[in-house]
């Protein structure tokens, strides 16, 4: 399948600090693409860049065909943001907000939309109560629909289920999976293993500025093999002939596949459990 | 780009309305200090030829149309901090819409604060004398001023870190009228003093209006003063505004 977005060696700097130190990756149209890191990573920073919003230092990036630092307009009108803090005007309702995203993108019937999008968001009894009144999940259900306005081409979702309970992050899933079925490409950040696991077809982890690794969660598993055991013995050298002339067989060999947690740290280079916030 | 603006503007709007408190604040505030000014100090000031209310009801227009340009800054710069100022930046909407969408609505509820300015002057003493000209001169001058003053907070609301930082600078130009024919006569001020109250910005827009509704002749080139003072601050901010907002849309 064909890229929808391509990112080459993109750079940026904040001051002296270097967030992005030549990411490169390629989103396939279509698909759920994850970019896995811990918080301060520079996933949001991705984003920006991506969606026009942040300047980068070097690099190329282009999304369905337009340049992301020349062609801003036709890049913005190929996509939707859904922030990782609500992208939501808190002092409109929630059919206001997307009456308001409607009329800014020029659609046909604006009202009309809304109410079909609060239907479809489960969002019709809370419609004309202020969105600064609404739950965590809610909040985010509103802003996805405001996201899906005008038909973008790519939806970007900045930690979606952060801060979601599980119920509601279960939820999210199912949404995310949902607007893929419609044929939408879906770019989200997460710092979850499971969510990147659950939701991508192709996973990025970005680390010290750099795509550590990725592929799909299989790839990824499988480009570090073993799940290994050591054992040591207080004479070591032949164990096994030892096992093997006292009788024992082996059965089954089998090896041990990693899980992406495991993937994960060793990319990162830290021990598995060292510290809980990925 | 007009679709943009309508639909901005609808939004701020909406927003005004739902901040009923500060509606009522901005039309409370200057009914009350419009009272305090007739009746406190009316008796004690020596104004000349004028009745007090009269002499004083430009100063506090003024003072007035100042401090309710405050709440519009504020309103831009929690905006800019809020997501939904993220959610704006992605989308491909003309990137004076926003701002303008803004002054329209605060340029609407100043003029109904206006209004009930001068109705409580009404009631307090205040007797114009003005014909029907005079009053479509004195209207204009005050469009121009309110939609010069509302660029000001707006570009206060861009470029000042936090809203307490807006306010506060408006509420030092709110003074400002003191330091100006707008509230006493200048007669009687130290030179330096004296000196730039009656060349600041404010003092040929006073000047006018109060012998606009006064039906005197207006002295001193004051109308075309005003008119250019207060015209050049509405270019010169709108201009500023829109580029220092525009370098606020990418980080
Ligand atoms: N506007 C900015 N100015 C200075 N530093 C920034 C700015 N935005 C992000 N950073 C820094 O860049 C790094 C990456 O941030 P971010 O992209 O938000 O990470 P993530 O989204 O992966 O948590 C962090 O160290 C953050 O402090
Ligand atoms: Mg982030």
């Amino acid at each position: 399948m064909e890229s929808i977005i391509s990112v080459s060696n993109l750079k940026k700097s904040f001051k002296s600090h270097a967030v992005l130190k030549g990411v490169s990756f390629e989103v396939k149209r279509g698909g759920i693409f994850a970019l896995l890191g811990s918080n301060g990573a520079g996933k949001t920073t991705t984003i920006n860049i991506l969606a026009t919003l942040t300047k980068a230092d070097g690099g190329r990036a282009s999304i369905s065909g337009y340049d992301c630092f020349a062609q801003k307009s036709s890049v913005k009108k190929s996509i939707s943001l859904t922030g990782q803090y609500a992208t939501t005007d808190g002092l409109l309702t929630g059919r206001e907000n997307l009456i308001l995203i409607g009329k800014l993108k020029n659609i046909k019937n604006p009202k009309k939309t809304a109410d079909e999008l609060l239907k479809k968001f489960n969002l019709v009894e809370a419609g004309d109560k202020l969105s600064s009144t609404y739950s965590g999940g809610m909040k985010r259900r509103l802003d996805i629909a405001m996201s899906l306005i005008g038909d973008p081409d790519v939806i970007f979702l900045d930690e979606p289920t952060t801060g979601l309970d599980p119920q509601n992050r279960l939820a999210m899933w199912e949404l995310v999976k949902e607007m893929q079925s419609s044929g939408k490409t879906i770019f989200l950040t997460t710092q979850y293993l499971e969510e990147a696991e659950a939701l991508a077809n192709y996973i990025a982890i970005l680390h010290e500025g750099k795509i550590a690794a990725e592929g799909t969660a299989e790839e990824l598993k499988s480009m570090f093999p073993s799940g290994k055991m050591k054992i040591t013995f207080d004479d070591d050298p032949g164990i096994i002939e030892k096992l093997k002339n006292a009788g024992l067989k082996a059965l089954n060999v089998e090896q041990e596949r990693p899980s992406l947690e495991d993937v994960f740290f060793a990319t990162i280079g830290h021990e598995k459990g060292g510290n809980g916030d990925v | 780009m007009f679709n943009d603006i309508k639909t901005m503007f609808w939004r701020s709007w909406i927003n005004t309305l739902r901040m009923p408190e500060a509606v009522a604040m901005s039309v409370a505030i200057p009914a009350i200090l419009m009272l305090v000014f007739i009746n406190v100090f009316g008796g004690s000031m020596d104004v000349g030829a004028y009745n007090y209310a009269n002499f004083i009801v430009p100063g506090i227009l003024v003072n007035v149309l100042v401090q309710s340009s405050s709440s519009t800054g504020i309103g831009v710069n929690e905006d800019m901090t809020k997501g939904i100022f993220l959610r704006f930046r992605s989308m491909d909407i003309s990137s004076a819409a926003f701002l303008t969408g803004h002054v329209i609505a605060a340029f609407i509820k100043t003029i109904l604060t206006t209004t009930v300015t001068i109705g409580v002057a009404l009631l307090a003493g205040f007797r114009p004398t003005a014909g029907f000209g005079d009053w479509l001169v004195i209207l204009g001058l005050v469009v121009l001023f309110i939609f010069a003053i509302t660029w000001f907070s707006v570009w206060l609301g861009v470029v000042m870190p936090d809203a307490s930082s807006v306010s506060g600078i408006l509420a030092l130009m709110a003074i400002l009228v003191f330091l100006s024919p707008g509230m006493a006569p200048t007669e009687n001020m130290p030179r330096f003093l004296r000196y730039f109250a009656e060349n600041q910005p404010m003092a040929p827009f006073v000047n006018s209006l109060r012998a606009l509704m006064n039906n005197h002749e207006i002295t001193d080139n004051n109308l075309l003063l005003a008119i250019l003072w207060w015209g050049g601050i509405l270019v010169v901010m709108f201009v500023v505004t829109i580029l220092a907002y525009r370098k606020r849309l990418t980080i």
